[in-house]
């Protein structure tokens, strides 16, 4: 899969794949903040 | 949604669980200030990975009463929306992405508060990591 970068919440861009490293990861997208 | 609530649930797993949403940081922060969320929270500002895992962007994704149903059934359980930030009709989903980069499970909302059940999250993470 190819990664893609997000920011978290100190404007950083981090990638899927780094985040998921370490352990399996459920990424919830939601469809909307709120 | 009530993911994070499971978030106990998917460590005894082995697993996390993230938020991704698609607005700005500044709508982020009050989220996650507003809902004391305990699961980190990023941000696709330019819904490049919505579109990217084809999330669905229908335009009448609301004119269902699925919908309503659904919307009836979240205020019940302690659930309302603020507002919508962002793009109205970006629809959702959940992928689960292990750490040598593969994708065993992919949900794609089909409309408008249309999540996957917990169980078959909980599902999706036992057969991946056993």
């Amino acid at each position: 899969m190819t990664d893609f970068l997000v920011k978290n919440l100190d404007g950083k861009e981090v990638s899927l794949a780094s985040i998921s490293k370490k352990k399996p990861t459920l990424f919830i997208f939601v469809r909307h903040f709120g | 949604m009530q993911l994070h609530r499971e978030r106990e649930a998917f460590e005894k797993l082995g697993a996390q669980a993230v938020v991704i949403g698609h607005s700005s940081l500044r709508y982020a922060k009050a989220f996650v200030d507003e809902t004391k969320i305990d699961l980190p929270v990023f941000v696709d500002e330019k819904r490049v990975v919505y579109q990217a895992l084809e999330f669905k962007r229908p335009i009448l994704a609301f004119l269902t009463p699925k919908v309503f149903k659904r919307a009836a059934a979240a205020r019940k359980n302690g659930f309302t929306q603020q507002g919508v930030h962002g793009d109205a009709f970006q629809l959702g989903g959940v992928i689960l992405q292990m750490p040598d980069g593969s994708m065993p499970y992919k949900y794609s909302s089909q409309f408008a508060g249309d999540h996957p059940k917990i169980e078959d999250l909980k599902e999706a993470v036992r057969k991946a990591v056993a």
